[in-house]
């Protein structure tokens, strides 16, 4: 029972990391004419080890299981770049990620009925 | 280019992206029934320079656009993915599949109409840089 529990929080947490990365991608490309990088490797390097998280909890459990778990970091992503990068998101953009978002996790939750 | 003219190529731009993603997905799917070491080295080659392609594009988009506007474009590759792979290996598509891919649809839809997603520091950056310029231009 607790492995189960173990993986979710694990993929969750991941999702939290994970979504930092395109917050940073976008730091940085508004520093290339500065030829400052940092903010750009920053978000690389996030997302490359954004995806460990997910590849130990898939010791735990299966795929079709965790992955509509990944769909919730376009949330957070939203939620980032309006607290770090001060973007202004009106309604119909905020009901656009609910819907893509509840999409998301409709199509990876009916992976799990057969 | 007009305002809207303008906003429309971004997000074919952002299309193709998530396009030539899912192509990559798809092509590492395939790697796994190839036998012989040669032609599975070179889908695993074409689907990282697919996904290489992909990112390059979105991160073009990314530069003059918010982050919250052109990220939930990128659902739209679990939407083609669901088109290949149904296509290509068979794969059924539920009443599951069918209703998440519409509310998909619908938060783009909604996205695109309602945010021309323009980075208003960044447009507020440069008016001020044109601002300065011509100022000195004026001197």
């Amino acid at each position: 029972m607790i492995e189960p529990i173990f993986s979710v929080v694990l993929v969750l947490l991941g999702g939290f990391y994970g979504a930092l990365s395109p917050i940073y991608v976008k730091k940085g490309l508004n520093d290339l004419q500065r030829r400052k990088y940092s903010n750009l490797l920053a978000g690389a390097f996030i997302f490359g080890t954004g995806l460990i998280p997910l590849i130990i909890a898939l010791k735990y459990s299966e795929l079709s299981f965790l992955y509509p778990l990944t769909g919730l970091s376009y949330v957070w992503t939203a939620l980032y770049s309006a607290h770090f990068l001060g973007e202004k998101i009106n309604k119909y953009t905020w009901l656009g990620i609910a819907f893509t978002v509840s999409g998301v996790l409709l199509i990876g939750f009916s992976a799990l009925i057969p | 280019m007009g305002n809207f003219s303008k906003n429309s190529f971004s997000i074919i731009l952002v299309l193709i992206s998530t396009i030539l993603v899912s192509f990559a997905q798809v092509f590492f799917k395939q790697v796994w029934s190839e036998i012989d070491f040669i032609s599975l080295l070179s889908k695993v080659i074409f689907g990282f320079v697919l996904y290489g392609a992909g990112a390059f594009l979105f991160l073009l988009v990314l530069r003059k656009k918010k982050v919250s506007y052109l990220f939930p474009f990128m659902t739209l590759s679990y939407v083609w993915v669901i088109l290949l792979s149904a296509y290509l290996f068979g794969e059924s598509i539920g009443l599951g599949k069918i209703l998440g891919v519409s509310l998909i649809f619908i938060g783009i839809f909604l996205i695109y109409v309602g945010s021309n997603g323009n980075d208003q520091k960044k447009v507020k950056a440069r008016t001020k840089s044109i601002r300065v310029e011509a100022g000195r231009l004026v001197r």
